[in-house]
């Protein structure tokens, strides 16, 4: 009987740890989700004013999102040209990206691309 | 003979119920523990859910017309993004701060949390940041 309620105690110890572990994983799934949202909205926010402003110059927009997105490891692409932005050794594989297409005042058409790593 | 097995099994209970005290013991702590963890989750997920919240009301300054964003006088197409800081007494009662390239439209109250977006004004890139009261 006694070894009965030990491993009774035992059980319930067990799912007392995974729901615990259960719970530390949803929680941190939700903060990774805000502030991917955050930073999709910055992202958007960069290709809006690089179309209103007609830029074409990755070093420009590279200052712009610098300020926006301070250390935020990433890279710009417009048209053939990239640039890395925040370089470092750090291994991040996973990349939220947006794009645009326009065409400019002088009737040629813009490729931006402006990716961050997470 | 049958006295000396009656105290080693009296000496066998005792450690049991030791053990299991030991057992209730440690449970206790660890759900206490739980508890405390997931209280304080739920009051991080309300505070999530707030930056959400103050998140889309920062959207809607720079993209309604009523608020921030400009119109334009031909096309009459309200341009996201593209704003003047207007209609400032219009705001809602809990935004407390508004700098845009760091120079101040409005201060008041403490600020609990600053939202940054990028915008143009008069032409050229801004910082917009708007500043939410406790």
């Amino acid at each position: 009987m006694n070894k009965g309620i030990i491993f009774t105690i035992d059980g319930l110890l067990a799912l007392t740890f995974i729901g615990l572990m259960v719970l530390v994983f949803q929680f941190q799934v939700f903060e990774n989700e805000i502030s991917k949202y955050q930073t999709n909205k910055l992202i958007g926010d960069l290709l809006i004013c690089s179309q209103e402003l007609s830029i074409d110059d990755p070093n420009e927009l590279e200052v712009y999102y610098k300020s926006l997105l301070d250390n935020k490891r990433g890279y710009i692409i417009i048209n053939d040209t990239k640039i890395e932005i925040n370089e470092s050794n750090e291994q991040k594989t996973n990349i939220m990206s947006q794009r645009i297409n326009y065409i400019n005042i002088s009737n040629n058409e813009i490729y931006i691309e402006i990716g961050v790593y997470y | 003979m049958i006295l000396v097995h009656t105290k080693k099994k009296g000496q066998i209970m005792v450690l049991d119920l030791l053990l299991l005290f030991v057992i209730i013991i440690l449970l206790i702590s660890i759900e206490e523990k739980t508890i405390t963890n997931y209280k304080q989750e739920i009051i991080n997920k309300s505070e999530d859910l707030n930056i959400l919240t103050e998140s889309l009301i920062v959207d809607q300054l720079i993209s309604d017309c009523n608020y921030f964003a400009t119109i334009d006088t031909y096309t009459k197409i309200c341009h996201k993004n593209k704003i003047e800081i207007k209609n400032i007494n219009y705001l809602p009662s809990n935004i407390c701060r508004i700098t845009l390239n760091e120079l101040e439209y409005l201060n008041k109250g403490t600020v609990r949390n600053t939202h940054k977006r990028g915008v143009v004004y008069r032409e050229k890139f801004g910082i917009l940041e708007v500043g939410f009261c406790e």
